[in-house]
């Protein structure tokens, strides 16, 4: 029979190996070489933290008493790993890309990093973890005591054994959670030993299981037969309890400081978690698998006095299997101890961040701080957080002292930190959860959970009397902490979590919709909530990187368009000679996406978008503030660029149409060079070749010497006037002529005209004919200019109006303040098409009406009149060509210049 | 639409599969284990000695694990374009 001695030899020896394994995986970890300590196998069987030395005893105590019971507490969390996909890896991803220490990390950092949020989660964490590790140390207790001691040694106190075994594990604990503050909070050493720890205490039940059932029975059936268990043959086994039971170990996965340490934060690889997620329910299954058989071998064999939380030490121990008892005895040291380090480790890192350190800064901000100083203050705060924890668990096993069972200690912690379980879910999905809302629900929570479980499970030793718990404070019933509203006949355990659960989630949904998120509340709500689609870390696997291309695909296409992202992804996938799907996503392909979507949104955007997807941090402060910046620069920038660009624009089209003027009068011009040469052309070669005639013919009659003389100085002249005439227009378009404006008689106005033309219209023998009777208006005009427009239509009256007796008649009337005066022919007259064409420079008229050239002679005549604000037109008529002048009348009064 | 982004929609299509099925699983996991489905094997009844609601638990829990083992792999597989 293994005495006291040797235990506490084998204890020390095994806690010694441990220590051995932590510290030679630590020293492998820091050398580069510890990759596999992190294998998905390692981090399965870390996650087993979660069967304790309850698991390992009570578990059976549980079964003894309750039948099938026992396994909802291995059957939520192996439903909890059903969900891994959608919850688990969500959690694990938040932890990696936010660097979450804790569970009150997580929280505080989804509720805008509020340091409240993280006091309050670390202090239900220390007092719902307290009555854990009291457990821990009571279940140690108990199997130190189960062997029996040495005849004539020290019989030592239980108390005492508990107190030691406390001080053990603070030592173990802060030898290996507390040799360095890594930027990770991970512990290499101390994951790998609860691995090693792992394997034993699977073993060691194993083994028990394997001798009860086989040896000490004819196989599973015998056991079965052996012992009545009312409890296993009931009708009804699903009932409020079950559902409880199952809930609250499903929470506990996600909200046990412990476990939320080795799942989340000691994790070092997502994709471990695949593997977890079947490997750790099967790691439940194979350790829940022999609980029912040995209890039931228990009641058959042992005497009913014996304590149920023993099973798995006394039926080897009485069957004379002192090894075997020995091996069980390592496999529930195995099981107390690696929670309560993970446990502590856990806490006094909460501690710490949360509490120590925040006040300690806050003691210290005027001095000045070194690195070295932060981190040799978070040690220490670390250290004495644990020796706090555990003397917390001591006093806990002290004040409860023999009464409760140990399934019960368990379940109290349980439904202490399950209340953390509505804010995790809601900040997990929901993106309405504010700060305000999980504090609520946290504090009326824990609240309950104090009132009506916690407190009571002294049973009147602490703070609660005995007749508080039976009548309610100050006898009122309604508040009786195990009845609440007179609610008797509950199992205290639903009652507790079902009142507290209600009040919760209540209050969280009800405050956050009454309560408005801060910004940074409102930042960090988004990182979580929307992890995945933010972020798919750049891990070098085939799957990763993928997911990974698709993300920045999605970014790139919501940025730059269906279009140009395909060809953009299409381009660097050929570039690196892939004919088929994404690129990978190798930096220098990101740093291509990020430079290509900083044209789009800007570099500090583009940078922190792609390193959201990328996962190579979130956003911070300084780059929120950097990203409003410039993009309020971006703003005013665009501001000023629509405002230049407007005036540009208006600039652009004044141009436009200077320019559309431009071109006409210079296509003007040129028509009009080109007639000007044309019509210079005529008679300068009728000059050159009478001269030529001249100047080459011998002998040539004197007549028609006389006769080219002739015709060379007509056309010399006819040239001098088209000369002047051009002259004259390009003098009256520019507006340098000088005008001479007067009362002028018409009479005498056309009477000059008629004396100048005499000659020509001898010549041609054409008649003219001048209407005496509106001779006498007088109009204001220059004279010589009027005449010279009179003589202009008399000639060309003359040159056109063919006809077998040509005849001009001039006449003339006052209609109002203007005079009008007309001058017709009998000739073939103007088509009215042709009305606006006369008046063009050389515009030609057909072919009957003009022979030769039109000159400029009407355009001349109308500038005229439209510079002393007149006009020339050409009136409809049906016998030969009229021209009709319109002057202003001079005022009455003034007469005419004689 | 080119052959690049139906096979993009196609992988989207699949990762939602995925991530149904996964929901799927966990369901069924509550169904099997924390429903009154329990009491329909509960009883005094029992197979190959052992109660029946002891095998109905231990049977289901098997299944459901090696049914998460199988989607664990499916859910992880890296999908080849095509």
């Amino acid at each position: 029979m293994p005495s006291g001695n040797i235990l506490a030899l084998v204890s020390i020896s095994y806690a010694a190996f441990l220590f051995l394994i932590a510290f030679w995986a630590d020293r492998r970890a820091r050398s580069g070489r510890g990759g596999w300590t992190r294998t998905p196998l390692v981090y399965t069987l870390s996650l087993s933290v979660y069967c304790t030395g309850w698991t390992f005893y009570g578990a059976v105590g549980t079964a003894a008493r309750g039948g099938l019971e026992f396994a909802t507490i291995y059957i939520g969390p192996s439903l909890m790993f059903l969900c891994w996909w959608w919850l688990l890896r969500k959690l694990v991803r938040i932890g990696h890309a936010q660097r979450i220490t804790s569970v009150a990390d997580l929280l505080s950092s989804r509720y805008g990093k509020s340091p409240a949020i993280g006091v309050v989660v670390t202090l239900l964490s220390v007092v719902g973890t307290t009555p854990y590790i009291a457990l821990q140390l009571k279940s140690l207790t108990l199997s130190f005591a189960a062997f029996p001691s040495e005849p004539g040694g020290p019989n030592t106190d239980a108390n005492v054994t508990a107190l030691w075994i406390a001080a053990g594990l603070a030592l173990f604990t802060i030898l290996f959670g507390t040799r360095n503050v890594d930027a990770n909070e991970q512990h290499h050493g101390v994951v790998t030993a609860i691995a090693v720890e792992a394997v034993v205490k699977l073993l060691a039940l194993l083994a028990v299981g394997v001798f009860v059932v086989w040896v000490l029975f004819d196989g599973p059936p015998a056991v079965f037969a052996a012992a009545d268990l009312p409890a296993l043959m009931a009708e009804n086994i699903f009932g409020p309890r079950w559902v409880t039971l199952t809930f609250l170990s499903a929470a506990a996965i996600v909200c046990l400081p412990r476990m939320f340490q080795v799942m989340v934060v000691e994790n070092a690889d997502e994709r471990h978690l695949a593997t977890a997620a079947w490997a750790f329910p099967l790691y439940l299954f194979l350790i829940s698998l022999f609980v029912l058989p040995i209890a039931l071998a228990g009641r058959a064999l042992l005497p009913p006095v014996s304590n149920t939380d023993l099973y798995v030490l006394t039926l080897p121990l009485v069957h004379g299997a002192s090894t075997l008892a020995l091996f069980a005895f390592i496999g529930g040291f195995s099981a107390s101890t690696s929670m309560v380090i993970v446990a502590a480790i856990a806490l006094s890192t909460m501690i710490s961040n949360h509490i120590a350190l925040p006040v300690w800064l806050r003691l210290t901000a005027s001095r000045v701080q070194t690195s070295g100083d932060v981190r040799r203050a978070v040690l220490a705060s670390r250290r004495i957080a644990i020796v706090l924890v555990l003397g917390l668990g001591y006093v806990y096993l002290l004040l409860t002292g023999e009464t409760a069972a140990l399934a019960a200690i368990g379940l109290i912690a349980f439904a202490g930190v399950a209340q953390l379980l509505p804010s995790i879910m809601a900040g997990l999905f929901w993106r309405g959860a504010t700060g305000k809302g999980a504090l609520a629900g946290i504090l009326a929570g824990f609240a309950v959970w104090l009132y009506t479980l916690f407190l009571p499970s002294f049973e009147g030793a602490f703070l609660l009397g005995e007749a508080t718990i039976r009548d309610g404070p100050a006898g009122i019933a309604w508040l009786r902490p195990q009845a609440l509203f007179g609610m008797t006949g509950m199992d205290p355990l639903v009652h507790t979590v079902f009142f507290s659960m209600v009040l919760n989630a209540g209050l969280l949904v009800a405050v956050s919709l009454m309560t408005t998120p801060g910004v940074l509340e409102r930042i960090q709500t988004s990182q979580f909530v929307d992890v995945f689609r933010l972020a798919e870390p750049g891990r070098n696997t085939v799957i990763q990187r993928s997911a990974t291309s698709e993300d920045l695909y999605t970014l790139a296409q919501r940025i730059l368009g269906t279009e140009e992202s395909h060809r953009l992804f299409a381009e660097a996938a050929r570039d690196q000679g892939k004919t088929l799907g994404l690129p990978d996503a190798t930096e220098e392909f990101i740093a291509r996406v990020e430079r290509r979507l900083t044209g789009s949104v800007g570099a500090a955007s583009a940078h922190a978008l792609v390193s959201q997807i990328t996962g190579s941090g979130s956003v911070s402060v300084d780059e929120l503030i950097r990203m409003a910046d410039e993009t309020a620069q971006i703003v005013e920038y665009s501001q000023t660029l629509e405002r230049q660009s407007r005036e540009l624009s208006d600039t652009a089209a004044q141009l436009r149409e200077a320019n559309i003027r431009l071109m006409k009068l210079g296509e003007q011009k040129d028509a009009f060079l080109s007639q000007v040469s044309h019509e210079l052309r005529t008679p300068m070669t009728s000059i050159r070749s009478f001269a030529e005639i001249l100047r080459d013919t011998e002998g040539l009659p004197a007549e028609d010497r006389t006769r080219f003389v002739g015709i060379i100085h007509d056309e010399s002249q006819r040239l001098t006037r088209l000369l002047d005439e051009i002259l004259d227009l390009s003098v009256l378009e520019s507006g340098r002529v000088q005008w001479r404006l007067r009362p002028v008689r018409i009479g005498d106005v056309v009477g000059t005209a008629a004396s100048s033309t005499e000659g020509l219209r001898t010549a041609a023998g054409v008649s003219l004919t001048v209407e005496q009777q509106g001779m006498n208006a007088v109009v204001v005009a220059d004279h010589d200019r009027l005449a010279q427009v009179l003589i202009n239509l008399i000639s060309n009256a003359v040159k056109y109006g063919k006809a077998a007796h040509p005849a001009i008649r001039i006449e003339a009337g006052q209609v109002g303040g203007r005079v009008w005066l007309d001058v017709s022919d009998n000739g073939p007259g103007i088509g009215s098409a042709d009305h606006e064409r006369a008046f063009e420079k050389f515009g030609r008229l057909d072919e009957a009406t003009q022979a030769g050239s039109a000159g400029l002679g009407l355009p001349i005549s109308r500038e005229i009149m439209r510079n002393m604000d007149g006009d020339l037109t050409i009136q409809p008529s049906d016998r030969g060509a009229v021209f009709r002048l319109t002057l202003p009348a001079a005022a009455a009064g003034s007469r005419a210049a004689e | 639409m080119s052959d690049a982004q139906s096979d993009l929609a196609l992988r989207a299509h699949r990762r939602e599969r995925r991530r149904d099925s996964a929901i799927a699983l966990a369901v069924l996991g509550i169904l099997l284990l924390c429903s009154p489905l329990l009491d329909i094997a509960a009883g005094p009844a029992r197979l190959f000695g052992v109660p029946r609601a002891v095998v109905f638990v231990f049977t289901a829990w098997l299944g459901l694990i090696v049914f998460a083992m199988r989607m664990a792999r499916i859910l992880t597989r890296a999908d080849e374009p095509g």
